[in-house]
């Protein structure tokens, strides 16, 4: 009997719970908010994806990552821009890292974010499909790993 | 190829029009500077000046439009990252331009078409340069620093000017672990960004870095488009 109304009370909650869509979308505004309150995101461009992609941990603090894919509407030529975003608890931005070429953020994993191509700190060589955070986000290095030692995502 | 035939006729119009070839001279000089200064670093790539006079074509419409004779290479457009890039001299951006761009990039309008060119070339041979960091020695002299409680090889690098590198250099015994009292070999240095070499510039290559294609949402076309007007362009 007790494990009836358990039940009841189960699909009761379940029933009065937004749906899995409506939590998407929540948490998706709530990351463009922050993203336009704190200056990520330039005016003028045009926005065509922003997604939160993991976090890493630096300093026993979980810093989220996101990726913006842009275009510059005023080019005569359409023309890209793709960069990920490393922000604070607080979502304000740490470090950026532009993605040329198809390069894709993947996964974190402690400390790093694994991409599937090379990316460049700052424009340094050499670039890295593994990118660590270090000295709270402020500081980076890329290095290149085997895809096969790629951490198992959801993991971070 | 799957290039609009209308596109493929207004670059045509573009290429026979006269007027089209006045920043020839221009393009050829500026290639000219760059190789004369960067030469000597490592896997220096051959400078085309028609690969750059198609992206000029490209990005402006040509002679015909208005961006010719403004923004030509489209460079430093409101929301443009890489106008900051030069502004900011960052990225190793520094290396590759003189002191005559920095100063035009600084003080004059970036909607003057030649300046405009000037900077849009400069933006590709920063993305193709590959920059690394190499420490720099200020003086020869071996100085000493004697280890105090709670400092670390960085933060003793910081307090007497010198990298840690150079620490590691002077002081091939030192372990990892650093005790009071410790007496360190060092010089004054400093890091600096070098380059250490090159990705050739293809029709690819502003395709993924100067028109940014990464993900789709640029000209899936734009390297088709620079093998078309190269293709046109007298040698």
């Amino acid at each position: 009997m007790k494990e009836y109304v358990y039940l009841i009370l189960a699909g009761m909650l379940a029933g009065a719970a937004a749906p899995p869509s409506k939590i998407l979308e929540e948490g998706h505004a709530t990351l463009l908010a922050a993203l336009t309150k704190n200056h990520i995101l330039v005016p003028g461009r045009r926005l065509l994806f922003a997604g939160y992609i993991c976090s890493v941990t630096v300093a026993s603090e979980e810093l989220p990552v996101v990726e913006l894919i842009e275009q510059e509407p005023e080019a005569t030529e359409p023309r890209g821009i793709s960069r990920v975003v490393l922000l604070t608890p607080s979502l304000e931005p740490i470090k950026e890292i532009p993605e040329f070429g198809g390069v894709r953020p993947l996964l974190c994993k402690a400390n790093s974010l694994y991409f599937s191509g090379i990316v460049k700190i700052d424009n340094i060589a050499p670039g890295g499909n593994r990118v660590t955070f270090m000295l709270g986000g402020d500081y980076a290095q890329a290095d290149e790993v085997d895809p096969r030692d790629f951490p198992a995502a959801p993991e971070h | 190829m799957g290039l609009d035939v209308r596109w493929q006729a207004t670059m045509d119009a573009a290429i026979e029009n006269p007027k089209s070839s006045v920043y020839d001279e221009l393009i050829q000089s500026e290639l000219i500077t760059y190789r004369s200064r960067l030469a000597t670093t490592p896997g220096f790539p051959n400078l085309d000046w028609r690969l750059f006079k198609a992206v000029v074509l490209i990005e402006s419409g040509g002679p015909a439009c208005a961006a010719w004779t403004s923004r030509a290479m489209q460079f430093g457009n409101p929301s443009d990252p890489a106008y900051n890039v030069l502004r900011s001299a960052t990225q190793g951006s520094a290396l590759i331009m003189d002191s005559q761009l920095k100063n035009d990039i600084a003080t004059k309008s970036i909607s003057i078409p030649t300046l405009n060119i000037r900077a849009g070339i400069a933006y590709i041979l920063t993305m193709a340069a590959q920059f690394g960091s190499a420490q720099m020695i200020d003086d020869p002299t071996i100085r000493q620093h004697t280890v105090q409680k709670k400092e670390s090889l960085f933060s003793i690098s910081r307090s007497v000017h010198t990298t840690i590198q150079d620490i590691a250099t002077n002081n091939p015994t030192l372990g990892r672990t650093l005790r009071p009292g410790q007496v360190i070999a060092y010089q004054l240095a400093h890091m600096t960004m070098v380059i250490t070499g090159w990705t050739p510039i293809t029709p690819d290559f502003p395709a993924a870095y100067y028109n940014g294609n990464s993900n789709g949402q640029g000209d899936p076309n734009y390297a088709d488009k620079i093998r078309y007007v190269y293709g046109k362009l007298p040698p």
